[in-house]
Protein backbone atom coordinates (compact mmCIF):
# COMPACT_ATOMS: atom_id res chain seq x y z
CA UNK A 1 0.00 0.00 0.00
CA UNK A 2 2.27 3.23 -1.12
CA UNK A 3 1.00 6.56 -0.16
CA UNK A 4 -1.18 7.47 -3.39
CA UNK A 5 -2.91 4.28 -3.34
CA UNK A 6 -4.14 5.47 0.72
CA UNK A 7 -4.62 9.36 -0.51
CA UNK A 8 -6.51 7.89 -3.59
CA UNK A 9 -8.86 5.89 -1.34
CA UNK A 10 -9.41 8.87 0.93
CA UNK A 11 -10.32 11.03 -1.83
CA UNK A 12 -13.35 9.07 -3.00
CA UNK A 13 -14.33 8.72 0.51
CA UNK A 14 -14.40 12.01 0.85
CA UNK A 15 -16.17 12.66 -2.52
CA UNK A 16 -18.79 10.47 -2.16
CA UNK A 17 -19.77 11.88 1.42
CA UNK A 18 -19.81 14.92 -0.19
CA UNK A 19 -21.93 14.12 -3.23
CA UNK A 20 -24.56 12.80 -0.58
CA UNK A 21 -24.62 15.42 1.50
CA UNK A 22 -25.28 17.87 -1.16
CA UNK A 23 -27.33 15.62 -3.70
CA UNK A 24 -29.53 13.65 -1.67
CA UNK A 25 -32.04 16.31 -0.82
CA UNK A 26 -32.64 16.88 -4.65
CA UNK A 27 -32.57 13.50 -5.30
CA UNK A 28 -35.72 12.49 -3.26
CA UNK A 29 -37.40 15.94 -4.34
CA UNK A 30 -37.06 14.36 -8.16
CA UNK A 31 -39.06 11.83 -7.37
CA UNK B 1 -40.47 -12.10 -6.72
CA UNK B 2 -37.54 -14.18 -5.01
CA UNK B 3 -34.89 -12.72 -7.30
CA UNK B 4 -35.77 -9.11 -6.16
CA UNK B 5 -35.86 -9.74 -2.56
CA UNK B 6 -32.30 -11.87 -3.13
CA UNK B 7 -31.11 -8.67 -4.83
CA UNK B 8 -32.88 -6.35 -2.22
CA UNK B 9 -30.53 -8.58 0.80
CA UNK B 10 -27.24 -8.06 -1.22
CA UNK B 11 -28.11 -4.02 -1.62
CA UNK B 12 -28.13 -3.74 2.26
CA UNK B 13 -25.01 -2.17 3.70
CA UNK B 14 -24.88 -4.90 6.77
CA UNK B 15 -24.81 -7.69 3.52
CA UNK B 16 -22.37 -6.15 0.55
CA UNK B 17 -20.37 -4.26 3.65
CA UNK B 18 -19.92 -8.24 5.00
CA UNK B 19 -18.92 -9.33 0.91
CA UNK B 20 -16.43 -6.38 1.05
CA UNK B 21 -14.74 -7.95 4.22
CA UNK B 22 -14.86 -11.23 3.60
CA UNK B 23 -13.02 -10.70 0.02
CA UNK B 24 -10.51 -8.76 1.70
CA UNK B 25 -9.96 -11.21 3.96
CA UNK B 26 -9.45 -13.97 1.17
CA UNK B 27 -7.24 -11.82 -1.04
CA UNK B 28 -5.53 -10.33 1.84
CA UNK B 29 -2.77 -11.52 0.70
CA UNK B 30 -2.11 -9.42 -2.58
CA UNK B 31 -2.39 -5.69 -2.70
CA UNK B 32 -6.60 -5.76 -3.98
CA UNK B 33 -7.52 -7.25 -0.73
CA UNK B 34 -5.47 -4.39 0.85
CA UNK B 35 -7.37 -2.45 -0.88
CA UNK B 36 -10.95 -4.31 -0.05
CA UNK B 37 -10.04 -4.24 3.43
CA UNK B 38 -9.52 -0.38 3.70
CA UNK B 39 -12.09 0.25 1.69
CA UNK B 40 -14.72 -2.19 3.51
CA UNK B 41 -13.27 -1.00 7.57
CA UNK B 42 -13.96 2.73 5.95
CA UNK B 43 -17.37 2.19 4.85
CA UNK B 44 -18.82 0.57 7.83
CA UNK B 45 -17.21 3.36 9.90
CA UNK B 46 -19.44 5.63 7.50
CA UNK B 47 -22.77 3.33 7.84
CA UNK B 48 -22.06 2.93 11.64
CA UNK B 49 -21.89 6.14 13.11
CA UNK B 50 -24.85 8.57 13.15
CA UNK B 51 -24.34 11.46 11.83
CA UNK B 52 -23.42 10.08 8.26
CA UNK B 53 -26.18 7.67 8.93
CA UNK B 54 -28.15 10.44 8.85
CA UNK B 55 -26.94 11.70 6.10
CA UNK B 56 -28.76 9.16 4.17
CA UNK B 57 -32.04 8.79 5.82
CA UNK B 58 -32.59 12.60 6.17
CA UNK B 59 -33.07 13.59 2.96
CA UNK B 60 -35.94 10.99 2.96
CA UNK B 61 -37.92 12.34 6.58
CA UNK B 62 -37.42 15.89 5.18
CA UNK B 63 -39.27 15.44 2.12
CA UNK B 64 -42.44 15.97 3.15
CA UNK B 65 -43.46 17.77 6.32
CA UNK B 66 -46.75 17.22 8.18
CA UNK B 67 -49.64 18.77 6.59
CA UNK B 68 -52.88 19.77 8.49
CA UNK B 69 -55.35 16.86 7.54
CA UNK B 70 -58.99 18.24 9.04
CA UNK B 71 -60.16 18.01 5.67
CA UNK B 72 -59.44 14.16 5.41
CA UNK B 73 -62.27 11.75 5.86
CA UNK B 74 -59.99 9.07 5.73
CA UNK B 75 -56.59 8.20 7.67
CA UNK B 76 -54.69 5.76 5.38
CA UNK B 77 -52.20 4.11 7.97
CA UNK B 78 -49.55 1.70 5.77
CA UNK B 79 -48.34 -0.78 8.09
CA UNK B 80 -44.99 -1.77 8.57
CA UNK B 81 -43.49 -5.16 10.10
CA UNK B 82 -43.79 -7.61 12.58
CA UNK B 83 -40.92 -8.43 14.97
CA UNK B 84 -40.94 -11.43 17.46
CA UNK B 85 -40.97 -14.41 14.75
CA UNK B 86 -43.66 -12.19 13.67
CA UNK B 87 -45.72 -12.84 16.26
CA UNK B 88 -45.40 -8.59 17.61
CA UNK B 89 -45.77 -5.20 16.02
CA UNK B 90 -42.79 -4.00 14.65
CA UNK B 91 -41.15 -0.67 16.26
CA UNK B 92 -41.99 1.40 13.01
CA UNK B 93 -45.64 -0.37 13.03
CA UNK B 94 -46.06 0.92 17.04
CA UNK B 95 -44.99 4.55 16.18
CA UNK B 96 -47.30 4.68 12.89
CA UNK B 97 -50.49 3.29 14.73
CA UNK B 98 -49.87 6.20 17.57
CA UNK B 99 -49.47 8.93 15.07
CA UNK B 100 -53.07 7.44 13.29
CA UNK B 101 -54.42 7.19 16.48
CA UNK B 102 -53.25 10.84 17.30
CA UNK B 103 -54.67 12.27 14.16
CA UNK B 104 -57.82 10.45 14.63
CA UNK B 105 -58.42 11.93 18.28
CA UNK B 106 -57.73 15.12 16.46
CA UNK B 107 -60.84 14.88 14.63
CA UNK B 108 -64.06 16.02 15.90
CA UNK B 109 -66.00 14.01 12.83
CA UNK B 110 -63.94 11.20 13.31
CA UNK B 111 -62.11 9.75 9.78
CA UNK B 112 -62.57 6.32 8.59
CA UNK B 113 -58.82 4.67 9.17
CA UNK B 114 -57.76 2.01 6.45
CA UNK B 115 -54.81 0.01 7.67
CA UNK B 116 -53.59 -1.29 4.59
CA UNK B 117 -50.84 -3.75 3.65
CA UNK B 118 -50.23 -7.09 4.52
CA UNK B 119 -47.25 -9.17 5.07
CA UNK B 120 -46.95 -12.25 2.47
CA UNK B 121 -45.40 -14.57 4.59
CA UNK B 122 -47.12 -14.66 7.17
CA UNK B 123 -50.25 -16.69 7.86
CA UNK B 124 -52.30 -14.64 9.49
CA UNK B 125 -53.27 -11.04 8.16
CA UNK B 126 -51.40 -7.78 10.10
CA UNK B 127 -53.26 -5.13 8.91
CA UNK B 128 -56.19 -7.66 11.00
CA UNK B 129 -53.83 -7.66 14.22
CA UNK B 130 -53.38 -3.64 13.65
CA UNK B 131 -57.24 -2.77 13.38
CA UNK B 132 -57.30 -4.99 16.47
CA UNK B 133 -54.90 -2.83 18.24
CA UNK B 134 -56.60 0.46 17.38
CA UNK B 135 -59.53 -0.80 18.66
CA UNK B 136 -58.32 -1.75 21.84
CA UNK B 137 -56.84 2.10 22.01
CA UNK B 138 -60.34 2.97 21.78
CA UNK B 139 -61.44 3.58 17.83
CA UNK B 140 -64.55 2.21 16.99
CA UNK B 141 -65.10 -1.15 15.29
CA UNK B 142 -67.08 0.93 12.05
CA UNK B 143 -64.18 3.13 11.62
CA UNK B 144 -61.49 0.77 10.74
CA UNK B 145 -61.46 -0.73 7.24
CA UNK B 146 -58.98 -3.40 6.88
CA UNK B 147 -57.38 -3.59 3.50
CA UNK B 148 -55.06 -6.86 3.27
CA UNK B 149 -55.15 -7.16 -0.30
CA UNK B 150 -51.68 -5.31 -1.02
CA UNK B 151 -48.28 -6.42 0.06
CA UNK B 152 -46.22 -3.35 -1.16
CA UNK B 153 -46.77 0.30 -0.75
CA UNK B 154 -47.57 0.35 -4.58
CA UNK B 155 -50.18 -2.11 -4.20
CA UNK B 156 -51.63 -0.48 -1.28
CA UNK B 157 -51.94 2.91 -3.33
CA UNK B 158 -53.96 1.18 -6.06
CA UNK B 159 -56.19 -0.60 -3.13
CA UNK B 160 -56.35 2.32 -1.79
CA UNK B 161 -57.74 4.26 -4.50
CA UNK B 162 -60.70 2.08 -4.65
CA UNK B 163 -61.90 2.62 -1.20
CA UNK B 164 -60.99 6.79 -0.71
CA UNK B 165 -61.91 7.51 -4.97
CA UNK B 166 -61.91 11.07 -5.08
CA UNK B 167 -62.46 12.10 -0.96
CA UNK B 168 -59.45 12.99 0.49
CA UNK B 169 -57.26 11.34 2.82
CA UNK B 170 -54.27 11.91 5.67
CA UNK B 171 -51.55 8.92 4.97
CA UNK B 172 -49.75 8.14 7.91
CA UNK B 173 -46.66 6.06 7.78
CA UNK B 174 -43.13 6.28 9.00
CA UNK B 175 -40.74 9.64 7.83
CA UNK B 176 -38.18 7.26 5.39
CA UNK B 177 -41.13 5.81 4.01
CA UNK B 178 -42.65 8.89 3.06
CA UNK B 179 -41.20 9.84 -0.37
CA UNK B 180 -41.94 6.22 -1.95
CA UNK B 181 -45.40 6.10 -0.30
CA UNK B 182 -46.08 9.78 -1.68
CA UNK B 183 -44.70 9.18 -5.11
CA UNK B 184 -46.96 5.56 -5.22
CA UNK B 185 -50.01 7.26 -4.36
CA UNK B 186 -49.75 10.24 -7.11
CA UNK B 187 -48.53 7.50 -9.72
CA UNK B 188 -52.30 6.33 -9.38
CA UNK B 189 -53.41 10.22 -9.57
CA UNK B 190 -53.86 10.62 -5.73
CA UNK B 191 -52.93 13.72 -3.42
CA UNK B 192 -52.87 12.68 0.17
CA UNK B 193 -51.93 14.66 3.28
CA UNK B 194 -48.49 13.38 4.50
CA UNK B 195 -48.43 12.67 7.92
CA UNK B 196 -45.01 11.43 8.89
CA UNK B 197 -44.01 9.64 12.13
CA UNK B 198 -41.38 7.45 13.22
CA UNK B 199 -38.20 9.80 12.50
CA UNK B 200 -35.09 7.97 13.30
CA UNK B 201 -32.32 10.95 12.26
CA UNK B 202 -31.30 12.94 15.16
CA UNK B 203 -31.37 16.78 15.54
CA UNK B 204 -28.29 17.14 17.18
CA UNK B 205 -25.14 15.12 18.34
CA UNK B 206 -23.06 14.14 20.96
CA UNK B 207 -19.19 12.40 21.01
CA UNK B 208 -21.06 9.41 21.29
CA UNK B 209 -22.54 9.43 18.44
CA UNK B 210 -19.30 9.38 16.49
CA UNK B 211 -18.75 5.34 17.52
CA UNK B 212 -19.80 2.62 15.40
CA UNK B 213 -23.55 1.68 16.58
CA UNK B 214 -25.84 -1.22 15.50
CA UNK B 215 -28.69 1.12 15.15
CA UNK B 216 -26.79 3.16 12.42
CA UNK B 217 -26.26 0.26 10.22
CA UNK B 218 -30.20 -0.53 10.20
CA UNK B 219 -30.87 3.52 9.63
CA UNK B 220 -28.58 2.10 6.42
CA UNK B 221 -30.50 -0.56 5.57
CA UNK B 222 -33.72 1.39 5.47
CA UNK B 223 -32.32 4.25 3.36
CA UNK B 224 -30.96 2.17 0.65
CA UNK B 225 -34.43 0.12 0.69
CA UNK B 226 -35.86 3.38 0.10
CA UNK B 227 -33.54 4.76 -2.43
CA UNK B 228 -33.92 1.27 -4.53
CA UNK B 229 -37.60 1.56 -3.95
CA UNK B 230 -37.66 4.89 -5.23
CA UNK B 231 -36.14 3.71 -8.63
CA UNK B 232 -37.81 0.90 -8.81
CA UNK B 233 -41.13 2.08 -8.69
CA UNK B 234 -39.80 5.08 -11.35
CA UNK B 235 -40.23 1.90 -13.90
CA UNK B 236 -43.14 0.75 -12.65
CA UNK B 237 -46.56 1.88 -14.04
CA UNK B 238 -50.04 1.83 -12.56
Amino acid sequence: MTKLDVIIIVSVFVLIIWYLATNLPDIVKGF
Amino acid sequence: MVFFKLLQTFSFPTVFLFLILLSGLLLSKRKAGMVLLIVGTAFYLFFSVTPSADLLIRPLENRYEEQDAQEAEYIVLLTGGMENSKTALGESTIFRVVKAFQLYSNFSDKPYIIVSGDDPTLSFSSASEIAGFLGSLGVEEERIIVESESKTTFQSAKEVKDIVREKKFALVTSAYHMPRAVYSFEKYGLQPFPVPSDFKAEKDYSIFDFFPQADNLRKCNLAFHEYLGLIYYSFKKP
